[in-house]
């Protein structure tokens, strides 16, 4: 049974007087646990089928049902909701509460679900060590670097137990070192946790660890590759 | 909730310059704000501790005819009964009877109307404190034979000093013409110019000498112990002389008692109108530190937090901005009027006799009630939330999917 | 040159939001301002006007003596080099108004009162103050020989037309002054102090009960122009005597009057200057927020070659043209409202009414219709911007070019 299934998502941008397809009529499932890059050249509709497998933009038609619940018609409140509690996010850039340190950011997902404060702080440093940034939990986002950064929004993306995680370009303004460093802790989570990774990405360093490559060009996949993960 | 304030407080911080500025904005206007307010409460307050205690007091009995027209025959009806009534209750701490008739005083050359006040002195002294107005001569003393007290500006106007001659022209209460001489025994100054121009004082048993009715009495001026009292001595008195008018001082001078109030409203409009001025700064800041963070917003709210929360968040940045400005410009203005309070701000300087011609002495103690600043509190609240409005909408505004396209 | 201001104008709406907020706040304190100013100078020259119409005249001639002892001695005698001197600035003098007054008592029946009794022509008078035109009952001293009462003292004194006055009182040079009269008129005075106590006689009728014959106590001259008095005096004094007269204009027969004003106007001014001052804290922000956000294009810009000066005249001329649209913006919508408020009065009604009637004032808020109210708001915005203009300017100068453009 896939976790997210999506059925002929279409989404038509009506930008100016030309009208923009974005994506055009997607089917695509997932299953739980998978590791997942969608590729394609800037414009290919990557980052609008993320939005949508998040819940951040509703479809011009066709529909995204996730563990048998139909996202695609849900109130605004209620879809928020639902993120809050379903779905974890790692941005490209700006994924951190510039004011919070790091425990505090990760705590924050929490507070909004209104766990209780002692299950909260406990699993923060979890999860940071897990991250491997125990000894930074006090340091706000501009004292770390930009791996470290990532590093946190991990974190935080998991704190609220999330059926996934979407990443969007979450390399993209990373060195080889902190990429690498990125990419085994979301493997390492992946593969220990069963957490379920898609990612939207150019970058090669990620497609290389993907096992399930999808290929987007001009809205419509053209390639749905799953890959044999290569062993070291 | 309690991350939300931190964040809040926190995201102030970020522009350290910006935000001062704006703090610093609403200190000072506070702080202006507040002194100016106290300056004028002040004034107010001199105006109706002196109009009571040193004019009208607390109680004045009449006859009641006497109250519109002020005639010579009017006279107040069993006035020892009254005075014996005064003497034994325990409300009362003075009393002073007085004897009043209009004439006209007269030197060689010059003439001018007067109201002719009989009193005696102790009375007049416990009551209104008169002898401390005195400015020059005696409290009815250094003269044997019919003295009399005159207003300065009255004794500048007819040329007389001490010890000059008067003469006093009134109507008896037979309806007789009567003119008597008298001395100037002293000059008075009080606050208040109309008064010192158009009363002098005699004694009274001099004056009713000259009525032919030795009980004449046409005012008792009454002192309670307890100020608080006022409409429950004033109600006794009405049902113990239903012929007699008794009239409580805020009857007398109904525009004392709205003066406190109305001069209230007025300064917190005034200071309505510079928070008014101050909200737009507030509302520009807030909205620049929103737009500067629309991909933060945006994040915000795909990752989970609703729209009351955000707006929450807007609106709790407004109202650590304000308050900490209007904190500081509160202390900083009540401290200086505390300060101030003691030895009071004299205006003689600045607007010299002039105070006088509207009865306001020219020694003013600035003070400020804690309704006042709570008044101020309230509405410095009401601009931070309609300041943090628009921002607030604005943020909402900022769709997560398009917040977080943007690249 | 032109080109700078051109820039400057484009930059300024870069952020058309945060430039539209930041001129509003202008703009409010403006429109604030010019209400405020204009209602005060409208009340003072309300006040001025009234005090002069109802008591000095803009300006009086007087026997030397009589300032000094205001007595029927001290009168002054209407001969001809007073005639030949009013012909000669007859061009700049409308019409006189010769007064003859002093106090007396009055008396009907059993009541007396102190009265003000005032000799006067009645067609000069009544250009003075339109007296007339409050007329209660009977005729305005048409006849010879009779009284024209007020109404406050006709009240009192439960006179009406018929009725016989009794007049006692001091004459020129201590004759004896009494008569009887009979009231042929009763008139509604404004200033509830002079409503209560007067008594006008024509003119010759009063001089023939004073025995003072061709004398006046005062004259009062009208000029053309109001507002020329004080360089018309100058030079009438010229022509006159100095040991014989005194020519006095209001504002020296009314000093405390003036100063009174002048408090009222500087305090008015203090809550206008406060209300600026937390505007241009505004103000400051959005400038200070301006050259954050520009450090770096202005790194470019001066590393391509643009002098500082230059780029100083821009950034002075950008935070200039804020606060100018906001004054222009405030005197457009000024003007018309100031037209309008002058035109339509504010009325106050009630005990507010009332209280303002007890100062000696008619109830009614007037709106000066004025030049000067404008240009003083756009001085005092203009001085306070270009204050904080100075800003941007100190900051170009202070740039390191490299760092800024890298930053």
């Amino acid at each position: 049974m896939p976790i997210i299934s999506t059925q002929g998502l279409t989404k038509i941008y009506n930008e100016r007087i030309v009208p923009v397809t974005a994506l055009n009529n997607v089917s695509l499932d997932f299953d739980a646990g998978e590791f997942t890059a969608i590729i394609g050249p800037s414009g290919s509709g990557k980052t609008t089928l993320l939005n949508m497998l998040g819940g951040l933009d509703k479809p011009t038609s066709g529909s995204i049902t996730i563990n048998g619940l139909e996202i695609t018609g849900m109130k605004e409140n209620r879809l928020m909701d639902y993120r809050l509690r379903n779905i974890g996010f790692v941005f490209q850039s700006y994924n951190l509460i510039p004011v919070l340190t790091a425990i505090e950011n990760v705590s924050f997902i929490m507070l909004l679900q209104k766990q209780p404060r002692n299950v909260i702080e406990k699993r923060a440093i979890e999860l940071l060590e897990q991250v491997g940034l125990a000894d930074r939990i006090h340091s706000r986002p501009g004292e770390l670097s930009g791996g470290q950064q990532q590093r946190v929004a991990v974190a935080r993306a998991l704190a609220s137990k999330p059926n996934y995680v979407l990443a969007d370009e979450p390399t993209a303004n990373l060195d080889t070192k902190s990429a690498f460093t990125l990419l085994d802790i979301m493997e390492k989570l992946n593969h220990e946790e069963k957490i379920t990774l898609i990612f939207s990405t150019h970058d090669q360093r990620v497609i290389e660890r993907a096992r399930r490559v999808i290929t987007l060009v001009d809205g419509t996949v053209t390639t749905d590759i799953p890959v044999e993960k290569q062993q070291v | 909730m309690a991350l939300l304030i931190k964040i809040a407080w926190r995201n102030i911080w970020r522009n350290p310059s910006r935000s001062l500025t704006i703090i610093l904005a609403v200190v000072v206007g506070l702080f202006a704000g507040i002194y100016a307010s106290s300056i004028s409460f002040g004034f107010v307050d001199q105006r109706f501790e002196n109009s009571i205690e040193r004019f009208i007091s607390h109680i004045q009995l009449h006859n009641p005819d006497f109250v519109h027209d002020g005639e010579g025959f009017q006279l107040v009806a069993n006035p020892g009964e009254k005075i014996n009534w005064l003497d034994t209750s325990s409300a009362v701490k003075t009393f002073s009877v007085r004897t009043r008739v209009n004439g006209i005083v007269a030197t060689a050359g010059v003439t001018n109307g007067a109201i002719i006040v009989g009193i005696d002195p102790a009375q007049e002294k416990a009551t209104t404190r008169f002898d401390e107005w005195l400015k020059e001569g005696s409290y009815f003393e250094g003269v044997k034979r019919n003295p009399i007290l005159i207003g300065s500006e009255l004794a500048e106007k007819m040329h007389v000093g001490i010890n000059s001659r008067i003469v006093l022209t009134f109507m008896d209460l037979e309806g007789n013409i009567t003119s008597a001489s008298f001395k100037v025994a002293g000059i008075f100054k009080t606050i208040d110019k109309p008064f010192d121009e158009s009363n002098v004082f005699v004694l009274r048993s001099d004056l009713v000498k000259y009525l032919a009715v030795p009980e004449a009495v046409h005012e008792i001026a009454v002192l309670l112990k307890d100020p608080a009292q006022v409409k429950a001595v004033g109600d006794a008195m009405k049902l113990r002389w239903p012929e007699t008018s008794a009239r409580t001082w805020y009857e007398i001078s109904p525009e004392l008692q709205y003066l406190q109030e109305m001069t209230g409203q007025m300064l917190l409009v005034f200071i309505f109108i510079i928070l008014l001025g101050l909200g737009f700064g507030i509302l520009n800041t807030m909205l620049m530190s929103v737009f500067e963070r629309t991909r933060e917003i945006g994040m915000l709210m795909a990752i989970g937090m609703n729209k009351r929360r955000v707006f929450g968040l807007v609106l709790l940045e407004t109202i650590f901005l304000s308050f900490t400005g209007a904190i500081g410009g509160m202390v900083t203005g009540v401290t200086l009027v505390k300060l101030s309070a003691n030895k009071g701000i004299d205006f003689a300087s600045v607007a010299g006799d002039s105070l006088a011609d509207y009865g306001y002495g020219s020694l003013v103690y600035p003070s400020v009630s804690t309704g006042f600043v709570l008044g101020i509190t309230a509405m410095v609240f009401v601009i931070a939330v309609l300041a943090a409005i628009y921002p607030a909408l604005k943020a909402l505004g900022l769709v997560p999917a398009e917040a977080v396209r943007k690249e | 040159m032109s080109l700078f201001i051109k820039m400057a104008w484009r930059n300024i709406w870069r952020s058309r939001r945060r430039t539209l907020i930041t001129a509003s706040s202008v703009f409010f304190a403006v429109i604030l301002a010019t209400v405020s100013d204009s209602m005060t100078k409208g009340t003072h020259q309300l006040m001025i006007s009234n005090m002069v119409k109802y008591s000095t005249g803009y300006i009086q001639l007087q026997d030397k003596l009589y300032d000094e002892e205001p007595s029927m001695d001290n009168t002054l005698l209407y001969s001809n080099d007073i005639r030949q001197l009013i012909g000669g600035h007859s061009d700049d003098i409308s019409y006189t108004v010769p007064r003859i007054q002093t106090f007396m008592l009055a008396s009907v029946g059993n009541t007396t009162r102190p009265v003000l009794i005032q000799g006067i022509d009645p067609a000069s008078e009544v250009r003075l103050n339109a007296i007339d035109e409050d007329l209660v009952k009977g005729s305005f001293l048409e006849g010879d020989g009779g009284v024209l009462i007020s109404e406050g003292l006709a009240d009192r004194l439960k006179l009406d037309l018929g009725d016989t006055l009794v007049l006692i009182g001091q004459g020129f040079q201590g004759a004896s002054a009494a008569g009887l009269f009979p009231v042929t008129g009763i008139v509604h005075l404004h200033l509830p102090q002079l409503n209560d106590r007067m008594v006008y006689l024509k003119l010759s009728d009063a001089q023939l009960l004073f025995n003072a014959e061709d004398r006046l106590t005062s004259l009062i001259i009208t000029p053309k122009n109001q507002g020329t008095e004080v360089e018309l005096v100058q030079r009438m004094k010229a022509g006159l005597d100095p040991e014989r007269f005194n020519l006095f204009t209001w504002r020296e027969m009314m000093p405390s009057l003036l100063q009174g004003l002048e408090m009222d106007r500087i305090s008015g001014k203090m809550m206008i200057w406060l209300l600026y001052l937390v505007v241009g804290f505004g103000i400051l922000g959005t400038v200070l927020t301006m050259l954050l956000e520009r450090r770096k294009e202005f790194g470019i810009l001066l590393s391509l070659g643009m002098k500082r000066k230059q780029l100083a005249i821009v950034a002075f001329t950008e935070s200039l043209l804020i606060s100018f649209l906001g004054v222009v913006a405030g005197i457009a919508g000024g003007i018309p409202l100031i037209l309008y408020l002058s035109h339509h009065p504010f009325r106050y009604t009630g005990d507010v009414a009332k209280m303002i009637e007890s100062y000696g004032m008619e109830p009614v808020m007037p709106f000066l219709m004025d030049f000067s109210v404008f240009a003083s708001q756009a001085l005092a915005v203009l001085v306070i911007g270009g204050l904080i203009a100075l800003y941007p300017v100190f900051k170009v100068y202070r740039i390191n070019i490299l760092q800024a453009a890298r930053s």
